[in-house]
């Protein structure tokens, strides 16, 4: 299994456009925040006296947003791939099991879609120590824990959820668009659903999330078992999907 | 006689109320060619596909390596290798990268084989080219060293040269050929196109609507069907009424052109020379007389017709 998951993760670096611009997306973003902030500072620091420390970190929250996006297109992609394109057939003529190729996948999907974030992150943290940040509260340790769990619990759940939609509805630009409709809407239906049934709240997703990356006063024992329950529906469905399939 | 590699015995598979495979018995001798023929529409994917594993057929039972392919799939599939419908590939990735990727699903052995499989199929020049850049026949040919990664007993090749131009498909053959002689592999290849499966396979089954209508050796199959002489001479309707009296003469028939048919009973060298020596002694100028057997293509048109008749 290791030598395939090892092959997979091969392949999926080879889509090279992807892969290139879900890396370069975000790291431009970065590069573009911080040559207007020194261009700004540059000009008039007075007035911009700040360029780096916490709140250039801070904009790891649009980096999450951007990382999230493109998690789930890779996600999705690597979920219906082989059926949309007829390949899944020559896979299990080889012998490899279903339940082994879908679980396979999961940790090689998680690998490429945090992975395709980290660099963002991490310029983003450099920018922050780096750049001129007089005054302005520096970045901590803790600071830097809580947003990259934040980042890759974030990228790899929804990763996860849009392998599960790709596995089980097979075509890849579908299960692109359902995993984002999921994603950029469906949290707004949800959050919908809590102003009828408050109780509901600590269940969905991004509360999960945010519970357990930036702390509140909801139950980490419910956010814990939300963030395990939300991805583990969605793949459940793609497994049942797979095991049943025709090739 | 060695286990057959495969053995399909009553296979039938539904779709609803359309059935595509009707009672499907046969095998397949290790180390022989067999082809699967039938119009399109016959049931040779669904056949292929159930023989795989990829589908399941509604009744009957299929064994391929002496292993159920529903109960062992593992263990019947360890060494097959197969083209279903079309090979399919990673575009993005190189040949090489493609093979090796593969190997990696089929063990360990079977990276080593990829730089001797790419040579094989003729592709070793532009195995770092991507796939997407691949002709069909190349696509088709990277679908070959695919199927030989697991060092397989058996091939199953379902229509595999189909848009292939005459050069690939007379290099595919070929390939093929040395598959059966050389490595002393089996070859199960599904196809509609007559003259491929006479040039490929030692034994072959047609199929139609689901149903086989004959199965044998192809010199079996086509020596069953009709055998004939043709004559030429300069006065047919002479020679037709000189032929009709002869004993050894079971009918006498001539063609738009002026060949006359000539059934014999027996048909052998001294009936034969019983006919040219009647018309040469009447005087007739004989230009032409040839013993022919129906081709593979009369032999299954005829049953084929014969079926759809039933």
């Amino acid at each position: 299994m290791i030598a395939v998951a090892r092959a997979d993760l091969r392949r999926m670096l080879a889509r090279r456009g992807l892969i290139l611009t879900s890396v370069l997306v975000p790291v431009a973003i970065v590069l573009v925040l911080a040559a207007v902030l020194m261009f700004l500072h540059t000009r008039n620091a007075v007035e911009h006296p700040i360029v780096g420390g916490a709140s250039f970190f801070s904009f790891v929250s649009i980096i999450g947003i951007i990382s999230v996006v493109f998690g789930t297109v890779i996600g999705a992609i690597f979920g219906a791939e082989d059926v949309a394109s007829g390949t899944l057939r020559y896979i299990l003529l080889t012998g490899f099991s279903r339940l082994r190729l879908f679980l396979t996948r999961i940790p090689v999907l998680a690998i490429v879609a945090i992975g395709v974030a980290l660099p963002a992150f991490v310029l983003l943290l450099i920018g922050a120590l780096i750049l001129p940040h007089a005054g302005e509260p520096s970045v901590t340790a803790s600071e830097v824990g809580r947003l990259l769990l934040s980042l890759v619990l974030t990228v790899g759940i929804y990763a996860l959820i849009a392998y599960g939609i790709g596995v089980a509805i097979r075509s890849t630009g579908g299960a692109i668009a359902i995993a984002l409709g999921l994603n950029l809407i469906g949290i707004s239906l949800f959050n919908l659903i809590t102003l009828a049934v408050p109780g509901v709240k600590p269940w969905l997703l991004d509360s999960a999330l945010t519970r357990v990356s930036d702390g509140g006063d909801t139950s980490i024992a419910i956010a814990i078992v939300a963030l395990i329950v939300w991805p583990s529906v969605f793949l459940a469905i793609g497994l049942v999907r797979a095991l049943r399939t025709e090739a | 006689m060695a286990d057959p590699i495969i053995r399909c015995e009553g296979v039938t598979r539904t779709f609803g109320k359309r059935t595509a495979l009707d009672n499907i018995t046969l095998t397949v001798e290790p180390g022989r060619c067999y082809g699967f023929l039938g119009p399109n529409g016959a049931g040779k994917t669904t056949l292929i596909r159930c023989l795989l594993g990829l589908a399941r057929p509604t009744s009957g039972s299929i064994t391929v390596r002496g292993y159920d392919i529903s109960r062992e799939p593992a263990a019947a599939l360890a060494r097959v290798g197969a083209i279903v419908e079309e090979p399919r590939f990673y575009g993005y990735l190189s040949g090489r990268q493609n093979l090796e990727l593969w190997a990696a699903y089929v063990g360990a052995d079977a990276l080593t084989r990829v730089p001797a499989l790419l040579s094989r199929v003729g592709l070793d020049a532009r195995a770092g080219d991507k796939v997407s850049a691949y002709s069909l026949g190349m696509r088709q040919r990277l679908g070959v060293a695919r199927a030989l990664l697991s060092d397989p007993e058996v091939l199953v090749l379902d229509e595999p040269t189909n848009g292939l131009d005459p050069d690939g498909v007379a290099e595919f053959r070929v390939l093929i050929r040395s598959l059966v002689e050389q490595d002393g592999r089996a070859v199960f290849i599904s196809s509609h196109l007559l003259d491929e499966i006479e040039k490929i396979c030692d034994d072959l089954a047609i199929v139609n609507q689901g149903r086989v209508i004959t199965s044998g050796t192809l010199a079996d199959l086509i020596a069953a069907g009709g055998r004939e002489l043709r004559v030429e001479c300069d006065d047919p309707a002479r020679a037709e009424a000189l032929l009709r009296g002869l004993p050894t003469v079971s009918s006498v028939t001539v063609l738009a052109n002026g060949t006359l048919s000539v059934q014999l009973a027996p048909d052998s060298a001294e009936t034969r020379a019983g006919v040219n020596r009647k018309l040469i002694e009447a005087g007739l100028a004989v230009s032409r007389l040839e013993p022919r057997e129906d081709s593979l293509e009369e032999r299954y048109l005829s049953l084929v017709h014969e079926a759809g008749q039933a």
